[in-house]
């Protein structure tokens, strides 16, 4: 075993800037406000990162402000309609704009490094992201300045968010915001899948792929599966909104309970999002300070893969008192129950890594503790709220208040506080204090137990949550006292953090290499960010290869042997590797900075805001120009053919034309989120033609022939996009799918004009499954066009297949989708069914 | 130290399906299950609850079992265990989709 | 009923002191699962505490053991004793008596009876010792949720649904309750009080239910009746033999012989009655009723008192 005290270790100056001039300059980062347009994933991720902390703060103080005014009965120092929407923001903020987005920055920033990859694998899909976050974000908090903040609380249920009862535009801020910003977790979930599967170092088999990889690959799968339910409540309920469609109504046979489904098969998984990359930072951090590798790595891949599937089958137990029949709660129940034995598995896996070794008790390491102590609870009481009888007295109430900050503020805050002292050197090239640190635990861990810890019992002595006020002497006073005293003291812990993270910038003592002695790829540079990663990727024979591999830590990082020294002809490009033997299968070009992804999210943060000023032209050509710059965005040379001599790998070829190729990859991955929104559409259809079987005969049915007409198309279009796939690019290809797509989709459009969609919410339903598939036939349309017009000037040569390639997987995804609506518009004309 | 984690890269995919097979069985049992109770539990009564509890208890034992018996029992290197772990987490998760048939009768 | 307030009075809103089956059965159920977590928690703890202290060759079977084969067993053993106990709170051994009790921002309509008698009060649920009562729970706007901890697990009133709740209470009493789902602007002030009462004082409340308001017997009481009628309040309340027919407000008929105004949340009496109706949107922002300010102090004490008198 590596010895593995951080004082031991060789330390190293920085790098010197003029080794490698040509590779540096290739991955330089554009000074001045021009950093704007880099597209780095150290850029990228730090922005997420402390984008997602200014939120976490913001939502902090509104967190201070709920409980400021709980601290007395009857208080009146916000009145009601400011505590709504205090408590709304603080819960949205918290779930959407601080927690996904900073740990997906963490990843953005942590994977390449760890994979050893010169950058993420879509940079400009990482710099878009984070646009669209930001201008979600920023448009979700706008609406204080209007007067307009949320207040139906963050869960947004029917029939109070609708605009019988809540007139205005705050709803709208909501679901317009956050859905633009969920673009922002889609987008970098597809990106994670595709860089975790893609780029990998040479000889980085899925086996020895550091196990934050694969917490994030699994996280990654849930997102592109498990957002998708809400970004479909959100668009039907805004169309409810705007348009009148009755979804949720049930006059119409809509149904309330149709919004609590689609938001609990997101909100379920969420917190499950949210808890695997934390504990995958714990995984990460807790070696490094035993000093032993993790253990049981194949339990913790176990566990992680089986929560990724469990967590998606108790969604209902957050609707135990609606009404459901018994036995589908006694199912729910049960299910819940079952994703203990992952948890359990996983906890067990970090406990017993603390025995493999003597521990150290740094500041890292005891926020992993904390986690240890108060995730356990959290996980212990949420337990409990799978019994159904218990929830019934339980839900709504303090208790599933305390249980759920339990687990989201131990399963993830204290981790991710962790992380931050783990990982600063590597924003700053410093140390932060570990004095500074221990007060902030130890605040943080008092402030969040006499704070939470009472909450269980507030709740069963009766108090419902999310109520502005409370008459006393029901036995709420002492405890809320108690527990808003609490809070200050566990926000003096996150202000003692924060002015640590400030401070250390300037005065924390300047970081050795490889500070904590940690055995991952990430720490083979010294900490003081060169803006650029890897001069040559080192071939990896170990998970923890700095442990494993001396070599690696003998000389100058930018010495170390490996594949690709340098960068030819001043590209940026990394090894595309095998998904599972992480054998290098093509070198990647990376794009420079650009500004196209800036604009691309601005053209949608405008058409968001004229969405919500009622100024629909105006998102109409906010939407053209979005068109144009993902069109400037595709518009580049294609490099396929190429071949880039790696050194010890031998010579690659660039940009394969591979279903293992990474554009393929994200392709599918691509499509799994929209198989996921399609899905969501199809259970909506088969929810309310279940639940309200009296409306479905009353609106009319879709004209036979022309669907029929259309699902033959369908198979025309699958064909030629095939075709083209397999022939290569040729602009005779190009013609057929274009002029199928279209004659798909005006074929479904007229069977669909039978049907009227204000009758009942089945029929608005189908016509936005209609619209769904109506979007995907514009897509392969839109592509087609693009295709040709860069085949007729001249920029494709035959060996340049892989937009055709994928273009053949999405149009057989079109086509089956049509197919599947065809089928559900042709069911009712079956006896029985209608 | 180097870890017994070097398993033959052509053995990798065949344990990656045994990582995941087990997981999308559950995925499809769980499917399945509330299909058929939303199928005979909802207003449109669209089966009787007895065919959907019959169908549960007739679709979980072979489930459970196929979860179970396509587990790889040995090999010592950390992805074949994560393939045993993934098997026996997901045939319990199995059984416990069947506890609503075996504990409630009817829709309650 | 005597008109003592029960406002603000400890343990008449708590799952921890049961007064009905349900909350009973489950009171043992949340202290046998509060425990067997301590317990759990207290044993992990330790297996951490000794792992932090030792160094030692760790073995799978102890994951195994700890993470699969101690939690199935405890999970088992939870699944099937909240299913038993889940089927046991929905058995009745009687035929229950059926209330209806619809939700609305932010008060409750109580309907006793609903098929044969349908017998109208509203913010107070008078329920029988020890017979099985089946609330019929429904919403005319959006979703509440009916809870009465002392008695029973909530139940959500969803628009366009009718959820079955049923309950036996076993200990006469009055026990408050509150709308537990989100609900708008007043959701914290929609309470009501449950008040349990022996099976005798139950047929007698129902009895009074079908006669009509108490008259106006003092000259202030009649002036209160007229200002009623002239001010349009029986456009939503109804009074029976004074103003009957009106749904969208609480019916108030016995209003003074509730001892809580407002859903629960005040004590009834004459200032507050005043107070309530020159300021309803002060005290219950967002409610329905507009705020009679423009009612003289004669006519608004007129009011009070009538109102106070329906008992």
């Amino acid at each position: 075993m590596t010895d593995t005290s951080a004082s031991d270790r060789p330390v190293q100056g920085p790098v010197l800037h003029d080794e490698m001039p040509e590779f540096e300059a290739a991955w330089a980062t554009p000074p001045g406000w021009r950093i704007l347009s880099s597209v780095s994933h150290r850029v990228v991720g730090q922005r997420f990162i402390v984008t997602g902390l200014v939120f976490f703060l913001i939502a902090g103080f509104l967190a201070l402000l709920v409980r400021t005014q709980l601290i007395v009965p009857n208080n009146t120092f916000l009145d009601a309609e400011t505590y709504n929407q205090v408590f709304t923001m603080h819960g949205t903020l918290m779930m959407f704009l601080f927690a996904i987005p900073i740990l997906e920055g963490f990843a953005v920033y942590l994977l390449p490094l760890m994979l050893g990859a010169r950058d993420l694998i879509f940079p400009r899909m990482g710099a878009f992201g984070y646009w669209c976050y930001l201008f979600g974000g920023i448009i979700v908090l706008s609406s204080f300045l209007f007067d307009a903040a949320p207040d139906g609380g963050w869960f947004m249920y029917t029939p109070l968010s609708t605009s019988q009862y809540t007139p205005g535009l705050s709803a709208d801020f909501w679901l317009i915001g956050i859905t633009f910003a969920e673009i922002a977790s889609v987008t970098a979930a597809v990106e994670i899948i595709a860089a975790v599967l893609c780029t990998r170092a040479p000889g980085m088999s899925l086996t020895r792929m550091p196990i934050f990889a694969w917490y994030m690959l699994v996280t990654a799968f849930m997102i592109a599966i498990g957002f998708p339910p809400l970004i479909i409540g959100s668009i039907l309920l805004e169309i409810e909104r705007v348009a009148g469609l009755p979804f949720f109504d049930v006059t119409a046979g809509g149904d309330p309970l149709l919004w609590q489904h689609l938001f609990w098969l997101f909100g379920h998984p969420e917190v499950y999002i949210i808890f695997l990359p934390a504990a995958g930072m714990v995984a990460t951090m807790l070696p490094t300070f035993v000093g032993k590798p993790l253990f049981g790595y194949g339990f913790a891949v176990a566990a992680v893969v089986t929560m990724g599937f469990i967590s998606f089958g108790l969604w209902a137990h957050h609707m135990f008192a609606t009404g459901l029949p018994t036995i589908s709660l006694t199912l729910f129940s049960a299910a819940s129950t079952m994703v203990a034995i992952p948890t359990g598995v996983q906890i067990f896996s970090f406990i017993f890594t603390l025995a493999q070794g003597r521990p150290r008790l740094t500041v890292p390491m005891l926020f992993i503790l904390g986690f240890l102590f108060i995730f356990v609870i959290g996980g212990l009481t949420g337990v409990m709220l799978a019994s159904v009888p218990f929830n019934w007295q339980a839900h709504d109430s303090y208790f599933v208040v305390a249980h759920l900050h339990y687990v989201l503020i131990g399963g993830m805050v204290f981790p991710l506080v962790g992380a931050f002292y783990y990982w600063s050197p590597h924003f700053t090239g410093r140390m932060m204090s570990e004095r500074l640190g221990r007060w902030a635990f130890w605040l943080m861990f008092t402030g969040f137990h006499i704070t939470f810890f009472l909450m269980h019992l507030t709740g069963l002595r009766g108090m419902p949550r999310r109520v502005a006020t409370y008459p006393e002497g029901l036995g709420w006073d002492r405890l809320n006292l108690l527990s808003t005293l609490g809070s200050y003291i566990l926000a003096a812990g996150v202000l003692v953090f924060v002015w640590d993270f400030l401070r250390h910038r300037m005065s924390g003592p300047l970081a050795p290499r490889d500070p904590w002695g940690a055995g991952t790829l990430e720490w083979l540079y010294p900490p003081i960010a060169p803006g650029h990663n890897f001069h040559a990727i080192p071939r990896v024979h170990s998970r923890e290869p700095l442990w494993d591999q001396p070599e690696l830590l003998r000389e100058h990082a930018h010495l170390a042997e490996g594949v690709l020294r340098g960068a030819s002809h001043g590209m940026r490009e990394t090894v595309g590797c095998h998904p599972v033997t992480g054998e290098p299968l093509q070198i990647v070009r990376l794009p420079k900075p650009t500004w196209v992804p800036l604009w691309a999210a601005a053209t949608i943060a405008v058409a968001a805001v004229a969405t919500l000023a009622s100024a629909y032209v105006i998102a109409g050509a906010a939407l053209v120009a979005m068109l144009v710059c993902f069109a400037l965005w595709a518009w580049e040379p294609s490099q396929t053919g190429e071949t880039v001599d790696t050194g010890p790998e031998g010579v690659l070829p660039v940009n394969v034309a591979d279903r293992l190729g990474h554009t393929h990859i994200a392709t599918i991955g691509t499509l799994l989120v929209l198989a996921a929104l399609y899905g969501s559409l199809l259970f909506s259809v088969l929810y309310l033609w279940n639940v309200h079987p009296d409306f479905t005969t009353i609106a009319g049915l879709a004209d036979p022939l022309w669907a029929a007409v259309a699902g033959g198309l369908a198979l025309v279009l699958i064909a030629s996009s095939k075709v083209a796939a397999h022939k290569g690019p040729r602009l005779g290809l190009d013609v057929p799918v274009l002029l199928s797509a279209v004659a798909t989709g005006a074929g479904l459009f007229v069977a669909m004009l039978q049907i009227d969609p204000r009758d009942t919410a089945v029929a608005a339903t189908l016509w936005v499954m209609a619209g769904f598939v109506g979007v995907m036939l514009f897509v392969m349309a839109f592509w087609s066009l693009f295709l040709a017009v860069r085949k007729l000037f001249g920029q494709v040569a035959p060996h340049h297949r892989v937009p055709d390639l994928n273009r053949g997987s999405f149009g057989l995804a079109t086509g089956v989708m049509v197919l599947i609506a065809v089928v559900v518009l042709l069911a009712p004309h079956i006896e029985g069914l209608s | 130290m180097i870890h017994k984690n070097g398993l033959p890269s052509d053995k990798l995919l065949p344990v990656l399906r045994d990582i995941l097979r087990p997981a999308l069985i559950w995925a499809a049992h769980f499917v399945l299950v509330y299909a058929a109770l939303s199928a005979a539990c909802a207003q449109r009564g669209l089966i009787d609850p007895f065919w959907a509890s019959l169908l549960v208890l007739v679709v979980t034992p072979p489930a459970a079992l196929w979860a179970i018996v396509g587990a790889r029992r040995r090999g010592r290197s950390d992805f074949e265990r994560a393939a045993r772990w993934s098997s026996i987490i997901s045939a319990l998760a199995i059984l416990f989709n069947a506890a609503p048939v075996v504990l409630m009768g009817g829709c309650g | 009923m005597n008109g003592e307030t029960t406002l603000g009075r400890f343990d008449t809103q708590t799952a921890l002191v049961g007064a009905g089956t349900g909350a009973e059965m489950t009171l043992v159920l949340t202290v046998v699962m509060t425990v067997a977590a301590a317990v759990i928690f207290v044993a992990v703890m330790g297996v951490a505490w000794w792992a932090w202290r030792r160094e030692t060759n760790v073995r799978p079977w102890w994951v195994w053991t700890g993470g699969v084969v101690v939690p199935v067993i405890t999970l088992a053993l939870l699944v099937v004793g909240s299913s038993l106990t889940l089927a046991a709170i929905g058995e009745v051994d009687e035929e229950p008596a059926v209330i209806e009790v619809t939700g609305h921002q932010y008060w409750w309509d109580v309907i006793h009876d609903p098929r044969d008698r349908s017998l109208r009060d509203a913010n107070e649920i008078v329920l029988p010792v020890d017979q099985p009562v089946t609330l019929r729970l429904k919403s005319e706007d959006v979703i509440h949720s009916f809870w009465v901890p002392s008695i029973s697990g909530k139940m959500d009133m969803i628009p366009g649904r009718t959820n079955a709740l049923t309950v036996t209470a076993t200990r006469i009493g009055r026990f408050r309750g509150q709308c537990a789902e989100f609900c708008g602007l007043s959701h914290p002030l929609m309470a009501f009080e449950v008040v349990v009462v022996s099976t005798e004082n139950y047929a007698a409340y129902l009895d009074g239910l079908e006669t009509e308001a108490r008259d106006a017997d003092t000259l202030q009481r009649t002036r209160g009746r007229d200002v009623f009628i002239e001010a349009g309040c029986p456009a939503c309340h109804a009074i029976r033999g004074v103003a009957e027919g009106a749904r969208i407000g609480p019916d108030l008929t016995r209003v003074g012989g509730r001892a809580s105004l407002g859903a629960g949340m005040w004590a009834m009496n004459v200032g507050n009655l005043a107070g309530w109706i020159a300021d309803v949107q002060d005290m219950k922002p967002g409610a329905q009723m507009p705020s009679y300010n423009h009612l003289s102090g004669p006519d608004l004490r007129a009011v009070a008192h009538y109102l106070e008198s329906l008992k």
